[in-house]
């Protein structure tokens, strides 16, 4: 008995197996079952606004600098740079012992500027002056040694009130070496001198130079022995330039220095909005009620402002605002990046009109906004558009404000009771 | 013995837990492909599972319980083989069925009771299309696929009771219940065009109030009459499960089914049999046309083969059916079958010890020729029908 009632059972359960479908049988089925098709939205359909705002990585926290003299017909900066140089320095007397030199002898210095990306093909002259005035390192600009709450000075001359050039130096390729006296070396010691710094820029009309940070090789010759001590000194920075782009802007703009954020507000209940059913008059369906398969923003690449154009091809990544109403919306913070361009964009798309659209994939925000506000614990009602990475840029990507949006949408029409 | 009872128990579960899986694409149509839930030998003996002379299980009359004096269960699986023609283009496809499920409680020698899960209207097909779609201008590869699982089952209490020697009366009620779930996938089978996948599916819940009530003449000792009528409610489609929008609940119409059959012994050793069904499934509506069906069948049984209390019949028969669902303007479907069936009976004949029977029929369905396709749909099969009766002491 107990024999038969497991054959019985195999014989159940090798039953318990699933159908492999027919390639033959689509012509049984009445209409096309699954339609996918494109949607355009315009930006009045799921948009409540766009904007930009820079405001965001100023030059002081830029890992570069930036040189240039009239770039673009427009733009023209300097660094503004200043070094710690260092009191006492530290010998190896006989006997093999360490001594602090309280009176080392600076005779020379020597600033290396690494070029990281420039905008012109022929060698570049850097030129080195003293700013003659104090400056504010996280407030200077162009036009102001010191722009802070309650303090603006504006520069006796714009662009750091530079004083006679002290140095100069033609860029080699890949670098070029700025070389300081020992007078120059004295001055930039003393804190007391209202030469503050080093003002750093180019000489040639319509070169743009981006390097590395400028570090300072000092070198001093001790008093206790016959050494020479070289040392080298990371800078306090920044950059001065102009003209500058104010704070926000009506076009989307990504990247820069200070950086843009693209910002969109997206409209509430985008998943009640209707669209027309393909092939079918008078017949909306709601976004809501349709399968996602892609979306995807339609960005139309405009020219940068004169000067600013990128200095390279561009990510850019998509973060959700997460609202706090305590917090400005220029202010509010940012979720990890949801989602990036598919390939960097190129800067040449940003330095004639009519460049090619791109598509900013959106598929993965565009599916949690679309299931409905009760799908998720936070649903994106605003999008920043930022470089991918974190990459600092001083060119600025610049698109046509309210873009459309693309979506790719599947419906199922054949999925019913019989 | 409680092991085997927990076993069966276990074999019982583990069908009833498992949809039936059955695949025609004449599913497609209406409610689908009617499924006749008899064991093997009925299924050999003309298909109608009404009037046979001996032991054999069906939901259909429940009048044929009577004479039963062992608690049972008996199991069918049904697995199918499936060439399809359509249009010239070919495929195949294998899949199997638990056509039957039935536990017997004979309760005083007079009454008799049975419970039964078995099949009522397949709704098993699935379709794999690969094809292009143009989308916004540009080319796309697609492979679709629509699949649907599933069925109407019937749940039965019947109940029988001998009112004489030769004559029994049956009762039975129950519901026509069951799931299906349709599903739509489109996969873009191009990596380089950045489009997820679409997925979309709906599951819904079939019941109906069905009863039945049937009687049974044994005549001279050499033949059985036996008829039944079954009725039902409205059927109604539940909707429990919905992927893509809100679909509304649906009502179709009530089913109606009398089945009469007769067998006759033709000498010690040999048996013949026939039965018809008439049924009006569930009207459905919508451009799908819902046709009252007649099957037919009849077969042989020889039970000359034999070793002291172990009889091994022989079975030929054939069957015919009209299968009740298509679309408007369309040719509707029929069915046919022959077969040829093997048992192992332990035993008295009317109340034996065990039963193992098996069936292979060889037959064909076809129609649904119309604007969808000019040549309608053939479809070949291979029917194996295996059963197993256990009875206790």
């Amino acid at each position: 008995m107990k024999r038969w009632c497991l054959m019985a059972c195999a014989v159940v359960l090798a039953g318990c197996t699933q159908d492999s479908p027919l390639s033959v049988g689509d012509v049984l089925l009445p209409g096309e079952s699954i339609r996918t098709f494109e949607v355009i939205l315009e930006p009045e359909q799921y948009l409540v606004y766009d904007t930009a705002f820079g405001l965001y990585s100023e030059p002081e926290d830029a890992n570069f600098v930036l040189f240039a003299r009239g770039y673009g017909g427009a733009l023209t900066s300097r660094a503004l740079v200043r070094y710690d140089i260092p009191r006492t320095i530290t010998v190896r007397s006989t006997g093999d012992t360490l001594k602090v030199d309280s009176l080392p002898r600076y005779f020379s210095a020597s600033i290396r500027l690494t070029i990281d990306t420039v905008a012109s093909t022929r060698p570049v002259t850097f030129e080195a002056f003293f700013p003659t005035q104090r400056w504010d390192r996280a407030t200077a600009t162009w036009t102001h040694r010191i722009d802070s709450t309650g303090v603006r000075l504006a520069w006796a001359v714009p662009g750091g009130s530079p004083s006679a050039v002290r140095a100069t130096a033609v860029s080699n390729g890949d670098s070029a070496v700025l070389v300081f006296d020992s007078a120059t070396v004295a001055i930039l010691r003393d804190t007391t001198d209202s030469n503050d710094g080093l003002l750093i820029g180019v000489q040639n009309q319509g070169a743009r130079v981006r390097t590395l940070l400028p570090s300072l090789t000092v070198r001093a010759r001790s008093s206790i022995r016959d050494t020479i001590v070289e040392q080298v000194l990371a800078p306090v920075r920044t950059f001065i330039f102009t003209p500058q782009l104010g704070s926000t802007h009506t076009a989307l703009r990504v990247g820069g220095t200070p950086q843009w954020r693209g910002v969109l507000k997206l409209r509430e209940r985008l998943d009640t909005v209707t669209v027309p059913c393909p092939d079918r008059p008078n017949c909306r369906v709601k976004l809501g009620d349709l399968s996602l398969n892609s979306a995807s923003l339609r960005l139309q690449p405009v020219p940068s402002p004169a000067g600013y154009d990128l200095e390279g091809d561009i990510d850019i990544a998509v973060h959700a605002l997460i609202p706090d109403p305590l917090v400005p919306l220029q202010r509010s913070p940012l979720s990890e990046a949801l989602t990036f361009t598919t390939a960097a964009i190129p800067k040449s798309s940003f330095l004639a009109p009519n460049a090619p659209v791109v598509d900013l994939p959106l598929t993965s925000v565009l599916r949690v906004v679309l299931a409905g506000p009760d799908a998720a614990d936070f649903v994106p009602s605003s999008l920043a558009l930022l470089p991918a990475g974190g990459s600092a840029t001083f060119g600025v990507a610049q698109f046509q404000a309210m873009p459309r949006m693309r979506l790719v949408v599947s419906l199922a029409r054949e999925l019913k009771l019989p | 013995m409680m092991t085997s009872r927990t076993v069966m128990a276990a074999v019982l579960l583990a069908a009833v837990a498992a949809p039936a899986s059955a695949q025609s694409l004449f599913a497609t149509r209406g409610l689908g492909v009617p499924v006749t839930s008899l064991d093997a030998r009925a299924a050999i003996l003309g298909g109608s599972g009404v009037g046979l002379i001996g032991f054999h299980s069906s939901l259909a009359n429940p009048a044929e319980l009577a004479g039963g004096f062992r608690r049972g269960v008996t199991a069918a699986l049904q697995p199918v083989t499936s060439s399809i023609d359509l249009d010239g283009a070919e495929d195949g496809t294998s899949t199997t069925r638990f056509p039957l499920l039935m536990v017997n409680y004979p309760i005083n020698p007079r009454l008799t009771a049975a419970l039964g899960f078995g099949g009522y209207l397949d709704q098993s097909w699935g379709v794999i299309q690969e094809s292009t779609r143009d989308i916004g201008g540009v080319t796309v590869p697609v492979t679709d696929l629509l699949r649907s699982s599933g069925g109407i089952a019937q749940i039965k209490l019947n109940a029988s009771y001998m009112l004489t020697p030769t004559l029994a009366v049956g009762i039975g009620g129950g519901l026509l219940t069951g799931n299906v779930e349709r599903l739509a996938s489109r996969t873009f089978t191009d990596t380089s065009v950045v489009l997820s996948n679409f997925e979309a599916s709906i599951r819904w819940r079939y019941k109906a109030p069905v009863a039945t009530i049937g009687a049974r003449w044994d005549v001279g000792g050499v033949a059985r009459l036996s008829a039944a009528v079954t009725a039902g409610g409205d059927l109604k489609a539940t909707v429990v499960g919905d992927s893509i929008s809100s679909t509304e609940d649906r009502s179709y119409g009530a089913p109606l089914q009398f089945a009469t059959g007769a067998s006759v012994r033709l000498g010690p050793l040999m048996t013949a049999a026939g039965g018809l069904t008439w049924d009006r499934f569930p009207s459905v509506g919508n451009g799908t046309e819902s046709r009252e069906t007649i099957r037919v069948g009849a077969g042989l049984e020889y039970e000359g083969i034999r070793s002291g209390l172990r009889a091994y019949p022989v079975r030929v028969g054939a069957r015919w059916g009209q299968l009740p669902y298509y679309l408007t303007g369309e040719e509707p479907g029929k069915e046919w079958s022959a077969g040829l069936g093997l048992g192992f009976r332990l035993g008295n004949p009317q109340d034996p010890a065990a039963l193992a029977d098996i069936g292979v029929e060889r037959g064909s369905r076809s129609g649904l020729a119309g604007t969808a396709t000019s040549g309608g749909l053939n479809e070949k099969l291979w029917r194996f029908t295996l059963s197993l009766s256990l009875f206790a002491n």
